[in-house]
């Protein structure tokens, strides 16, 4: 592979993982934004999804059905979360949800290695997915492409629901002013309900998509929620479009930091966080408080 | 912080316990005692954040690791005493806090968890990369020194000598950090705690008082980390990483924030039962994930809470009124 | 010209939210133990104008002076260490500890101890007595112990004001202290702040006119983020401007 190559490859390795960030961080995003929950236990559903779908996987030889059953899991398990352990601490305030949802993370975390052991698990993607595919000169793994389809399928679909219908309009609106929209006469505990849900979903599809490219084990929790609190804090706390532009900016740096700056590359972005919040504390695309 | 009624009675009690001790148990338990004292003091400083002042930080290693990498570094280069190398890790804790304090005691709630686990995080990365000078994950391994005291030569190795040193370090540190629980300034991070607005429009810089107990606390959490490095004989990564951080939160929290003791009950209590139920119980973790869930739930200042509430009650019993 | 006697100088003051003009040259001088009081509509300003002065907003345009030194753009702290102290509408206290801590916070802020680790607080005798005086001036001695945020609304009023009082200024600023209260409250409230308050600068804020013609030798009117009128009770009351501004309603009657 000669050296100018390598720049496109870098650069789509970049733009897949970012938009997988994204997958997971639009949920996040939405649920900071409009509740002031910081979800700790968000990169712990992800995981829940990979590992779903690894059993039903495993049951059924159906990666298609992965792709609807585990999403509607782990969305479950995000209702849960909100209607019976988040509702029961709103009023002692952010810093204790903030808590809660630590607690969560940490014992998903501990479910997973009991139930699927501590050893990375290996999953099959399907035959017309594996191998890769020759395009403008460049050669490619097909997976990471339907990575990218699926994500970019995926907001196309979020951002039509979230500008183009009410419900969405709705919930963009409560992300700035939710006492407004219950002044509206919305049932807003039912709308956060909802939205952990769908959060939990997009999370769980992240999970699935994601587990048999960035190997599915009891840490990829712990290591994508790192990734996701960078992008919510530098794209903007509550920010759809901060959110999109940060994952970008944090999968291509994580790319090109290798391919540049190996000893320096996991420290980047940690970096680029700490700048932010400290030259412009709410974002790239955050609105000031 | 709630009133405690405060006597010396227990506190002599249980130092006189401590001192006789090593007649009472094994070497294997007074080594985890050890582990108790120097975990106790890390809770105690985070507390000052957390219980006291009412932050939420994720980031507490950064000083505790930062320290038990200074005390390495200079016993092993620069053949410093023990107690002057653990006070160069207090200092160098202190130092990374006021470094990092500068931006993080600006922010509240959620921001101030981020972006102390930012800083935690580089910190991290910083010593896992930097090989020459950290040892990457290998860490740096290193002789205790003996202790000189005029013409005394005391042996640290033997386990004895080294847990009364331990046993010394704690008491004055626990001292000290109870002693500033009653001056002004650990009077003023409650009330910044109860209302940090009202504090700055009664004359108080909180600014600059915030910055003030965060390098302390980072102080002590050198201590702590200093302590710990020279305990093991090692320092490496893992002494600065974040689950070193999300450790300390759950000790604190677990034995409760709101009373100066909680966080060292929640520190004996975690030490030890990690120790006695890990090996009887295979996903020990998972019983202790579930606790620190119910209590978010239903106690949330903790186990001394708890405590605190059901004395309240058993005295209102005793007074002939109604139990609420 | 003499400036002597002048306490606070406000001069050409302005103010605005994303272009929203909230103050709009307000132009306004308080003397040494002048008893002033700020009356308006709702949205007035009036607020507004007790935030600009004691640090929490930064003015647009204008300048504020205290004791001929300017204040305007200072951090609250500085400026409450100049002698200025306030209380606020919303009641703004210390709801978790007791409340001889609260106003004992106060009093060490006032004595300038706030670093020191020489002491405990419990040990210095002069912070603790007058903690004590201050308490028994608010009427809330024997309550001492409690916790601030069970008191009921009335001690909790008193308790603000007290917080105030404490840090000993030379020009108290009270933002509608009777707000919420009852009838007996406000009588209670307002002779402990006429006993509290005696020789210092008063600048109030209240919309009970019967409190204000009982604290205050002046009263300003404030409209529109402006100075409309200010003058002695009789002349206020008596000023067409201000009657069509402000009591406007009873023309209706």
């Amino acid at each position: 592979m000669d050296a100018l190559s390598i720049i496109p490859i870098q650069f789509l390795h970049g733009l897949v993982y970012g938009m997988l960030l994204f997958l997971v961080a639009s949920g996040l995003t939405l649920i900071f934004g409009m509740m002031g929950v910081l979800n700790f236990a968000h990169g712990a559903l992800y995981m829940l999804g990979a590992y779903f779908s690894y059993s039903i996987l495993r049951w059924t030889g159906q990666f298609w059905l992965c792709m609807i059953v585990a999403p509607l899991l782990v969305g479950a398990i995000g209702i849960l979360i909100e209607r019976f352990l988040l509702r029961k601490v709103h009023i002692h305030g952010h810093a204790h949800e903030l808590l809660l949802t630590f607690g969560l993370a940490y014992i998903i975390e501990e479910i997973v290695k009991w139930v699927w052991g501590n050893q990375p698990l290996h999953v099959e993607v399907p035959a017309m997915l594996s191998g890769s595919i020759q395009f403008l000169g460049i050669t490619y793994p097909t997976y990471r492409l339907f990575i990218l389809l699926i994500s970019v399928a995926v907001f196309a679909v979020l951002f039509i629901i979230l500008y183009k219908t009410r419900a969405g309009i709705i919930v963009t609106a409560a992300v700035s002013r939710s006492e407004m929209v219950n002044a509206l006469g919305i049932n807003v505990p039912l709308v956060f309900m909802l939205l952990f849900g769908v959060g939990g979903a997009l999370a769980g599809l992240a999970g699935v998509i994601g587990g048999p490219y960035l190997i599915t084990n009891p840490g990829m929790a712990g290591t994508i929620i790192i990734d996701l609190f960078v992008v919510v804090v530098v794209g903007g706390l509550g920010s759809l479009p901060g959110a999109l532009l940060a994952s970008f900016l944090i999968g291509e740096l994580q790319s090109f930091g290798i391919l540049f700056v190996p000893q320096m590359a996991i420290a980047l972005e940690f970096l680029l966080m700490a700048v932010v919040l400290i030259v412009k504390p709410e974002g790239l695309l955050g609105e000031k408080a | 912080m709630r009133r405690s009624r405060f006597t010396w009675l227990p506190i002599l009690l249980i130092i006189a316990l401590l001192l006789i001790l090593p007649k009472l148990v094994s070497e294997y338990r007074l080594n985890l005692v050890i582990t108790m004292m120097i975990y106790s003091i890390f809770a105690l400083s985070y507390n000052m954040l957390f219980g006291q002042g009412g932050l939420l930080s994720f980031g507490h290693a950064a000083y505790f690791g930062f320290g038990a990498y200074a005390t390495v570094i200079l016993i092993k280069h620069f053949s410093l005493s023990l107690p002057m190398g653990i006070l160069i890790g207090g200092l160098a804790g202190a130092f990374l806090g006021v470094t990092f304090g500068v931006f993080v005691v600006r922010m509240r709630g959620v921001s101030f968890a981020l972006l102390t686990l930012a800083f935690n995080q580089l910190i991290y990365v910083t010593a896992e990369k930097w090989r020459t000078v950290t040892g990457g994950e290998d860490g740096i391994a290193f002789m205790r020194p003996n202790l000189h005291l005029g013409g005394w030569e005391i042996d640290l190795w033997a386990t004895l000598n080294w847990y009364y040193f331990v046993l010394l370090v704690t008491v004055i540190c626990i001292g000290c950090l109870w002693y500033l629980t009653l001056t002004p300034l650990g009077r003023l991070n409650l009330c910044m705690r109860e209302n940090e607005e009202r504090a700055s429009f009664i004359g108080f810089n909180t600014y600059a008082s915030r910055l003030l107990i965060y390098t302390l606390a980072g102080f002590f959490a050198g201590v702590a980390g200093g302590l710990a490095a020279a305990f093991q004989e090692f320092v490496t990564t893992t002494f600065i990483n974040l689950d070193k951080a999300t450790d300390v939160l759950m000790m604190t929290f677990i034995g409760g924030g709101g009373t100066f003791f909680g966080p060292v009950i929640g520190a004996c209590a975690l030490t030890l039962v990690n120790d006695l139920l890990s090996s009887w119980i295979e996903r020990w973790a998972i019983v202790q994930g579930g606790l620190f869930i119910l209590l978010v739930l239903y106690a949330p200042n903790g186990l001394s809470g708890i405590y605190l509430s059901l004395r309240e009650q058993w005295d209102k019993r005793k007074r002939g009124e109604q139990p609420s | 010209m003499s400036r002597s006697g002048i306490l606070l100088d406000i001069q050409g003051l302005y103010k605005d939210f994303r272009g929203v003009e909230v103050i709009n040259n307000l132009t306004l001088c308080v003397r040494k133990g002048e008893r002033h009081a700020i009356i308006g509509p709702n949205g007035a300003g009036k607020t507004t104008f007790f935030n600009l002065i004691t640090g929490r907003y930064t003015p647009s345009r204008g300048t504020i002076s205290f004791e001929g030194r300017p204040i305007s753009g200072m951090a609250p702290h500085r400026i409450n260490r100049m002698g200025i102290s306030r209380s606020f509408q919303i009641t703004n206290i210390f709801p978790g500890l007791s409340v001889l801590e609260n106003i004992r916070s106060a009093i060490l802020s006032k004595k300038g101890i706030r670093w020191s680790f020489r002491r405990r607080v419990s040990a210095m005798a002069d912070v603790n007595r007058e903690t004590l005086d201050v308490l028994k001036l608010i009427g809330l001695d024997t309550q001492h112990h409690l916790l601030a945020g069970s008191l009921d609304y009335g001690a909790q009023r008193a308790l603000e004001i007290g917080i105030s009082l404490a840090t000993d200024p030379k020009m108290i600023m009270l933002d509608e202290p009777t707000a919420g209260m009852s009838i007996e409250e406000t009588r209670d409230i307002v002779s402990m702040i006429d006993r509290t308050t005696k020789g210092k600068a008063l600048l109030i804020i209240e919309h009970d006119m019967d409190v204000v013609f009982s604290l205050a030798d002046t009263i300003s009117v404030i409209h529109y983020g402006t100075v409309l009128a200010s003058g002695p009770p009789d002349v206020i009351s008596n000023d067409p401007k201000v009657k069509e501004a402000y009591l406007g309603e009873d023309k209706a009657c």
